[in-house]
């Protein structure tokens, strides 16, 4: 593009570079993630209802039980998909930070990632699967509470400073708003700060990990860029 | 589009490829629907339509290009459902925006320090700014400006050639700048030019 004018490249410039700051203005996606998991969860598969075509061919007696059984089952799927995801507020991560670190009774040392998982999956069969952290190390496991929905948690260190990573089911937690958020090599990262604890979101492949510490939202990241989904 | 149930593979590709342009589509999609109820709408219709059809992006290509190609379209589709028409606007179908008399860029010899001024301005007076340029202009200065796309690939999202787009983005910040610069002379932060169009 050529200038008629020398001062109209320097205005584009400054125009351009003022609309591109608007890119860094954070954006509140809380309730498009709660909607869009919410029609996710409507597009999956309905495993009863290939159940049902089956059932045709059954003895009358058993295609009696097995319908009531689908019908409760129709009901669960009905209950659970009328049910938005909670919002983990961040007064709630900082007290599980808190118990964690404080070595709360119910924490289980572990001394890798596979005896972390063993120790989740004993308390919680049903526990989102863990991504694995490839930096830092695994201390201790347990679960929480969060929002009325279990979240396994994990003590590891970087650095040489304590972190707590939260896990929930995407579908059951979804990150409160005030944030802003971090974008690093294709992944987007909600930031935190609460009463002294730094917070890094992040929602992928059906799980919401929150990793909680006095590190640096840099240090947090770095140890988030490193889970093995 | 068909209503199948999306699989296990389909979503798993979603969630790691796209998912992590939700913002980045809610902000598009806020820059040019007319409400926030619009705007997340056209956002999950979007999100909705790419995890369906996520089988048809090519690993290694630009997934912010191909996500925003699929928000135009389904904006252009919400658009022709509510029986409005897109009318599309050559650069030479729009020649003011600051008043009927004051052409393109009339205030730009004036403009003192541009730097300055033009981050006096809150976000949300920019916003309000660029949502009253012509859809055209405004989805070219959107993609070229805000969310920094090369011009090949805003051409290959708008449909036009590498050209337009450069014309596009240069006329466009000119009309921006006219709208600011209107504004800022109401803040009382320039003074106003008497005849700007000479």
């Amino acid at each position: 593009m050529k200038y008629e004018n020398p001062n109209h490249e320097r205005l584009d410039e400054a125009t351009r570079r003022r609309l591109a700051r608007l890119a860094s203005k954070p954006v509140d996606t809380t309730r498009l993630e709660a909607r869009l998991n919410k029609a996710i969860e409507s597009q999956q598969p309905s495993n009863h209802l290939i159940q049902s075509t089956r059932l045709r061919w059954w003895r009358p007696v058993s295609r009696v039980a097995a319908m009531v059984a689908v019908v409760g089952l129709i009901g669960l799927l009905f209950t659970s998909m009328g049910s938005n995801p909670a919002i983990a507020s961040t007064t709630d991560l900082v007290r599980v930070h808190r118990e964690v670190m404080a070595g709360e009774p119910g924490l289980v040392p572990v001394a890798n990632f596979a005896q972390a998982t063993d120790a989740i999956q004993r308390m919680w069969p049903q526990a989102p699967k863990l991504p694995e952290p490839t930096v830092g190390q695994i201390k201790a496991s347990c679960l929480h509470n969060v929002a009325d929905h279990d979240v396994a948690c994990l003590k590891l260190e970087f650095n040489g400073e304590p972190i707590t990573m939260v896990v929930g089911h995407s579908r059951e937690i979804v990150c409160s708003a005030a944030h802003r958020q971090v974008s690093r090599d294709g992944r987007t990262y909600l930031v935190h700060d609460r009463d002294g604890v730094r917070m890094v979101m992040i929602s992928s492949q059906g799980r919401w990990v929150c990793l909680m510490g006095s590190l640096s939202i840099d240090e947090l990241i770095e140890v988030a860029d490193g889970l093995r989904f | 589009m068909t209503n199948d149930p999306v699989s296990d593979e389909q979503q798993r590709r979603f969630t790691q490829l796209a998912w992590p342009y939700l913002a980045t589509v809610l902000r598009t999609a806020r820059y040019v629907a007319s409400s926030e109820a619009d705007a997340e709408d056209l956002a999950q219709d979007t999100m909705i339509k790419a995890m369906r059809a996520i089988d048809s992006f090519r690993d290694g290509t630009d997934m912010k290009a191909w996500l925003t190609t699929i928000l135009k379209r389904t904006f252009i589709d919400k658009l022709r459902a509510d029986q409005r028409r897109i009318q599309p606007q050559g650069l030479g179908d729009v020649d003011h925006v600051a008043g009927p008399n004051v052409p393109v860029g009339a205030f730009d010899d004036d403009w003192p320090e541009p730097e300055e001024l033009l981050n006096q301005f809150e976000d949300e007076a920019v916003i309000e700014a660029l949502k009253r340029l012509p859809e055209d202009i405004r989805w070219t200065l959107i993609l070229v400006d805000v969310e920094q796309m090369d011009q090949t690939s805003a051409a290959g999202v708008l449909e036009v050639p590498v050209g337009t787009i450069k014309s596009r983005a240069h006329y466009g910040r000119k009309m921006l700048r006219d709208l600011l610069y209107q504004m800022a002379q109401k803040r009382g932060w320039v003074t106003a030019v008497e005849n700007p169009s000479l």
